[in-house]
């Protein structure tokens, strides 16, 4: 999923659930994208073909995007619960990682047991790239509405 | 006239949304919560029932695609209800790998685990 979504949407999930001030903004922003720097040198390397389909499957992610870096990020997470004082900021960072790693589950294909194995798994939400392109902006579109309106309200 | 059937994977993504739609409710309704909740544990159940059917026994992308929904179905339930929740979860994620790669079955049904803790401290919580 693309980038500008992350945000959108892991603002709206944890807006509903904790409330956001402006503050917290920027820790939404870098811990909703922060996963996707593992993109980096695979984009790098397949530069043209990327921007050729303007898509890159479930090979570019490294470990760290899936189940094994799940349970490490968690596990960094969790001593950052017992150090630090201000939970709630933890939380929301903990929130807006889980949050992309399920975005990228139901959207795209991904390799759970990746390094140790490279079985895909793919939700079956669309059957095709269009309707996946379609999905996407839809999407995009729609959460960034709702993140139009909640700052019109403040 | 056929009857149109569902990816037991489409569910399994079916029941994550539902547990990412319930815990907005965590903190205010929180018997919402658990009815979204509980929907999401019916939409797991389903999954499981589906992927040892006949069809999809042999396939294992569709018990790891289950698996990881549950992962992280567990992820987004305890980065809210994180202790000692989160840790277990953490020894879950872990197992899940060894599980799979062994071929063996040493999961914690963490979820069902907690809805039960979930109901039980609203029933007994002091007044």
């Amino acid at each position: 999923m693309n980038i500008l979504f992350h945000i959108l949407f892991n603002y709206s999930i944890v807006s509903l659930v904790f409330g956001v001030n402006e503050s917290d903004i920027w820790v939404i922003a870098l811990f909703s994208v922060i996963l996707d720097f593992d993109h980096i040198p695979y984009i790098l390397k397949n530069f043209k073909s990327v921007v050729r389909y303007l898509h890159f499957g479930s090979e570019s992610r490294m470990s760290s995007h899936e189940l094994i870096g799940l349970g490490l990020f968690s596990l960094l997470f969790s001593v950052a619960l017992l150090v630090i004082q201000d939970k709630r900021i933890v939380q929301i960072a903990l929130m807006c990682m889980v949050l992309h790693y399920v975005v990228d589950f139901i959207i795209g294909k991904t390799r759970p047991l990746y390094p140790y194995a490279k079985t895909e798994v793919f939700i079956h939400f669309y059957t095709s790239r269009r309707q996946r392109f379609v999905l996407e902006g839809l999407m995009t579109i729609i959460f960034g509405g709702i993140f139009f309106l909640s700052q019109v309200q403040r | 006239m056929k009857k149109p059937s569902l990816h037991p994977n489409t569910i399994a993504g079916i029941g994550l949304i539902l547990t990412v739609v319930s815990v907005i409710f965590y903190y205010d309704n929180p018997l919402f919560f658990v009815f979204l909740f509980a929907a999401s544990l019916a939409a797991d159940l389903l999954t499981k029932k589906m992927r040892k059917s006949e069809k999809y026994v042999n396939q294992q992308s569709i018990k790891l695609a289950d698996w990881t929904a549950d992962r992280l179905g567990e992820a987004v339930l305890f980065s809210i209800a994180w202790f000692p929740w989160l840790f277990l979860f953490i020894i879950n994620c872990f197992l899940t790998l060894y599980s799979f790669l062994k071929k063996d079955t040493i999961i914690l049904p963490l979820r069902q685990i907690f809805f039960v803790y979930f109901i039980a401290l609203h029933i007994f919580k002091p007044n």
